[in-house]
This record gives structure tokens, sequence and C-alpha cells, in this order.
């Protein structure tokens, strides 16, 4: 594929704060809370970048403001070279036809009024794409590419599986040929068997189609399965990023270990688990400095440099390896 | 029953068929299951959606409103037979010798109540006589025991106060309450994260182990299962298709449906490769196929005579940490196989 290592979405730097919700109504709240703290990645085209993390690590939110469905409050975002933050309506409104979303709940997305056939028609018409009958050659082929029966087009999402309505979520992003596909937990939602059916059609259209995927996921498994490269969030922060290949086989933020011992598996019942104390949440203000994830961490905790100093990341290895630790690799998930 | 005590097992579900009525005509979502689970036993029941583990739960509970009803069987708690009880009766059972856990606590807590009151509540509901003093000291002790940090002040906090992980902490305090003899779990973790998922499982099998309470857990998640469950019954269409001890199946599946089921799951291993999906969809339980439910969807017996038009008897097979049950024509043969594999 032609410029394949051009990167097509450079993402620096990129924040977004809200105002921390006051439990009185009349005061409102000083707080500052930092959903996305100044993460960077890029994604080349063709390939799937994974953001993993817990809820409430802020990779929703980083995908909603790479997309621009919220304002980033800082950073820079570029599709393409293009500066998506600086764009009037109107541009942006062109621009989005290039970058897509699929949801964890396409229910929700999807009329339940309009038939599958007007449900995929519908981002061509919005973004004034071809006549009637072009439309409708390209919809019956988008169906026939996520495997939804032409005889079943006139059908509306209530008759379909869950399944079935992911494919019809993943027609509709795709109909209008983006470069750039935010998938937000798409499989989370459906059954395993399902999930695996999911996961080979979203494969099989990246290597059709060229498209690139940012690809949001909490399972570790398939993180590791799908993606080429990914970051792990937590708190708004990435903690260790790398190719999906040598990111899980050798680990070395004891964020991303917790993580990947946490994950039940099958064939592995090994005593190799570090069950992390607490949950994701926000340390309040003044926590500005320090590591972020030093309150829950097996190896900083009481170590006086993780709460004075927030570290960088650094590469591991490879340039394309980098964690963001003061003491990598200490944590080690050795049998016990 | 083969129980080596005279003792009837805890709990013992004996051919048990549950309907639903619709404008097709009745529709089964159970059918003919058996199981039994014995004190201190934990054991799973693995499926996907629509596969009836979720309404074979709520069978068992006597929870089953109309259109749906019991059409056959037996729930046969300590041998008393639960199915046909009132509804008055049902209750001093639910919540004392057998409680419930649900994957969502949001929906089962009261959300103008505060958690203290929901598990005095449950404590006084079961024992009458207990003070209110009382049954507040004794909520702030199980608050403690599911690990809530500072019990005694988070007791009157309302339930929208808890994280996702809290409330389902709370949810086992609730269930605990009575000192039950059986929990049944229906997806306890899976709205939950993974760090937190691992917190709750560890915390449900360190309080099951102390009690000795035999859990049903109810799950679509083989991982969950191999770390929690002594047995595991694979349920596949209203039935259980395979059940047996959890290691031995989950190492070597003898059903089709199980193997498939275990080769959908992402394996690092065999990044590069295809998943091997299930092809097609669990059958409209309104319009079962005629053989085995799984032959349209089977590698192995799609399109084979008997898959076709026969349903499968249980046959037993011997594994490495006891018998298995499986329901295919072809079990026999495809257990012989597995074993010859693993012998070479």
């Amino acid at each position: 594929m032609t410029g394949r290592d051009i990167p097509l979405l450079v993402v620096d730097r990129l924040e977004k704060s809200f105002a921390a919700r006051s439990s009185n109504p009349f005061k409102p709240s000083r707080e500052i809370l930092r959903a996305v703290d100044g993460i960077s990645f890029t994604v080349l085209r063709g390939e799937t970048f994974g953001l993993v993390g817990e809820s409430g690590c802020g990779k929703s939110t980083a995908a909603r403001a790479i997309l621009r469905l919220v304002e980033p409050t800082g950073g820079r975002v570029t599709l393409d070279g293009i500066d998506v933050a600086s764009l009037a309506a109107e541009p942006m409104r062109k621009l989005r036809r290039r970058m897509q979303m699929v949801f964890q709940d396409s229910t929700g997305t999807l009329d339940p009024r309009m038939s599958v056939r007007e449900l995929v028609e519908e981002p061509l018409i919005v973004h004034g794409i071809g006549d009637a009958a072009t439309r409708r050659a390209k919809v019956d082929a988008m169906l026939e590419l996520v495997g939804i029966r032409a005889e079943f087009a006139n059908r509306r999402p209530h008759q379909f599986s869950g399944g079935q309505r992911q494919r019809i979520g993943i027609a509709r992003a795709l109909v209008l040929e983006p470069e750039l596909v935010v998938l937000d937990e798409p499989i989370s939602a459906l059954d395993v068997s399902v999930q695996a059916q999911i996961l080979n059609l979203l494969k099989d259209l990246q290597e059709k189609l060229g498209v690139s995927y940012v690809f949001i996921v909490h399972d570790l498994t398939v993180a590791e399965f799908f993606c080429d490269r990914l970051a792990v969030l937590y708190l708004g922060q990435v903690m260790e990023s790398g190719s999906a290949k040598e990111l899980f086989a050798d680990p070395q933020h004891p964020y991303t270990l917790s993580l990947l011992s946490a994950v039940p598996r099958v064939g592995a019942k090994t005593g190799r688990r570090t069950v992390l104390e607490g949950e994701v949440s926000p340390l309040g203000s003044g926590a500005s400095k320090g590591c972020v994830f030093r309150a829950r961490c097996p190896v900083g905790k009481d170590r006086a440099i993780c709460a004075e100093e927030r570290p960088a990341l650094r590469p591991h290895g490879t340039a394309d390896h980098t964690v963001a630790c003061h003491f990598p690799g200490e944590l080690s998930l050795a049998p016990a | 029953m083969s129980s080596t005590t005279n003792q009837p097992p805890l709990l013992e579900v004996r051919g048990l068929t549950t309907e639903f009525a619709t404008r097709a005509g009745a529709v089964a979502a159970v059918r003919d299951v058996s199981l039994t689970v014995r004190r201190s036993e934990k054991v799973a029941i693995v499926g996907e959606s629509g596969c009836g583990k979720s309404t074979l739960a709520l069978s068992i509970l006597g929870l089953i409103d109309k259109p749906g009803r019991i059409a056959s069987g037996q729930v046969l708690l300590e041998g008393r037979d639960l199915v046909g009880l009132s509804e008055s009766a049902m209750k001093t059972i639910r919540g004392k010798t057998v409680s419930l856990i649900f994957q969502d606590p949001m929906g089962a807590l009261d959300p103008i109540k505060t958690v203290g009151a929901q598990i005095i509540d449950t404590l006084r509901r079961h024992q009458p006589g207990l003070s209110h003093k009382a049954a507040r000291a004794r909520a702030v002790e199980l608050l403690r025991e599911v690990e809530v940090p500072a019990a005694e002040r988070r007791l009157d906090d309302y339930p929208h106060h808890y994280s996702g992980g809290m409330r389902q902490r709370v949810m086992i305090a609730i269930a605990l309450a009575n000192a039950p003899d059986l929990i049944i779990a229906d997806e306890p973790t899976t709205a939950l994260d993974v760090t937190t998922q691992a917190q709750v499982l560890a915390l449900l099998e360190r309080v099951v182990a102390d009690h000795g309470v035999a859990v049903l857990l109810i799950t679509h998640n083989l991982g969950v299962v191999a770390e929690f469950c002594d047995v595991v019954q694979v349920m596949y269409a209203g039935r259980i298709v395979e059940r047996g001890p959890t290691e031995a199946i989950l190492a070597r599946p003898t059903h089709p449906y199980t193997q498939a089921l275990l080769e959908s799951i992402p394996d690092p291993a065999r990044i590069g490769t295809r998943l091997r999906a299930i092809p097609g969809m669990p059958p409209d339980l309104s319009a079962m196929p005629s053989g085995c439910a799984f032959e349209p969807r089977c590698f192995f017996g799609h399109g084979r005579e008997i898959c076709r038009t026969r349903q499968p008897a249980p046959v037993e097979i011997e594994t490495t940490s006891g018998p298995s049950q499986v329901e295919c024509h072809f079990a026999t043969e495809r257990a012989a196989r597995a074993s010859e594999v693993a012998a070479s």
C-alpha cells in the first residue's frame, strides 16, 4: 500500500479537561478533571492502534476529542496533515466523511423507524454523495461486505440480533469510505462467538479497504490479538505504549502488568496474579505532580520520587516501546 | 444419585422445562435440564445470550412470571420440591437458604434507600426478632466482611454514592446476610473492569470458602469459569450439552460447541490468523431444528444425517478428573480421538 508509513493521524499532547461536578449546585467547583492529560500517538495508514485501559482512563474521551465530538482543551490533532481543531464548521463537516466512529451499543445509534437500507444510506445523503441509484448501489455493496443479506435490507433494527446490528453500525461508518474509523468497544456487548465474527469482519474490511482503526478496548486479550500498536492509559495519561507484540511480550509498567494479570484465562490457573487495590479515581487537586498511578501502584506506592516527579515516557529497548515509570520492569509476574 | 452419603444434594434440578407462551405457541427456553449442586460446590452454567441460562436461574428461584411457566420437572432443594410452592413459601427461601446476585447491582438496589437500610431490611425479613440496633451492627460487620472501606460511615450512603465494584460488594453482603447455603450469581462481574472483576472474584471466592456456601455461577466468560468453578455445565439452546469437571472440559472439550466456544476466544498464540468464529446464530427457539440444536452451526456434524434428524442422548465420558456427560452423537468417537491426540 502506498504511503503506509506516513502517519494518517497525529495526536500531539491532546488534552480535554472538564470542570469537576460540585456537590453543591450553588457553589460551582473550581476543580478541574483532566480526562485526557497530554496523550500523543500516531496512526499509520491501514493499521490498528489500540487505546487500552479501564473505565475512567480517558480512552473514550480521547477518541471523541480526536473526532471533535467534544472540543479538545489543548494539544493538536491532525488528519492527513489537516489540523482538525482549527477547522470551521463547514470544512469540519466535510472532514467528518474521512473519520467515522462505531459505537459499543449500535442499537442506540440506529433509528428504530428506519429500515437497514435507509440507515446505511443516511450518511451518504447527509454528505450529499451520489444520486439515488449510485447510493443504492453503494448501500447494497456495503451490506454485502458486512454480511447482511440483501433480502433483509428492508427490515428494521429490532429484527436483528446484537451482532447483526453491530454489522449495520459498521456499514454506516464505512459506507462513506473513511480513512479513519474509531471503534469504541465495538464487541464488548456481544457474545464470544459473535465477537469473533465481528473481529474477523473488521480485519477483512481493513484488508479490503485499507482503513485505519483507532480501537478503544478494555479487554487485553482482544487488544493483543487485534492491534498493531497500542497505548495503555491511566487517568488520561499514557503509561506504556508500543507494538502489541513487544508490549505483551515484555510489559514494563506496573499498571500494564497488573492489568494483564487480572484477566481470567482458560488454561492458565496460576498464582501469578497482582490484584490491584482500589479503583480508578482521580487524585484530586494538588495531584499534578508525581505519577498518577502511584496510589494503586504495587511498586511505587511509598517511594518519594513517584510522589514528587511525573515520570516521562522513555523508550525501552526499541524506539517504539515507551514507558512512563521511574522503576520500569521492577514488577514481575514470574510464577510465585 | 451416586452420592456417597444418604443426604440429598443441596440442589437437584430434574428434567426442568420452562416455557413461554407466545403468539406462535409455547416456546421452551429451558429444555429438560437436570443438574446437581452439592454443598460448598462451585458450579458454572456457561453459555451465550439466549441459551436459557438466566431463565434456568429464575426458574430455580420461582421467579418465572406469566407468560412463562415451568412446564415440567422438579427443583429439589435439600430434597424438597420448590416447583409449585406458593409465593409466600418461596419468600421464606429466597434471601435465606438461596440468595441471588445480579449482574447489575444498580437495578437490584433501591436507589432511594441507604445501603445500610437495605442490608438491615434483608436481615430482619428473615430474622424478625433481630433488634434494629443489632441488625445495624450486623450490617456493619457484613460490609467489613466484603471489604468496603469505612464500613460504618458508608452504611448511610445511597447506592449511587458507591462505585460499580463497591455496589457489587454490597450485593454480596446482602446475599450473605442470612447465611445462605447457595448463592446464585448471574454474571456478577460482567459489568466490571478487569481489575475490579479480579477483586470481586477473589472476594467471592474467599467468602464462599469461609462460609461453606455453594455457588451456581451463570456466566458467558470461560476465563471466569476456569478460575472459579469446580464443575461446568455448558448450555446451548435451552439444553445442557456438556457437563463435567471444569479442568477436564476446558482442556479437552468433547462437544463441538464447547470446543468452538473455546476456539473463538482470541488466543495470543495464534496472532495473525483468523479467529474461529462459530458461523450463524443460535436457533430460533420457536423453530428448533428437529435433530441436534447445534447441527446447523457444527463444524463436525453439519449435514450428517443422524445430527439433522435425532436429538442426541447424553453420553458418559471418562475424563482424567472424573466423569463428564456430553449430548453429542459422536461424543465417544470425539473423546477417543482427543485422548489419542493428547497421548501423541
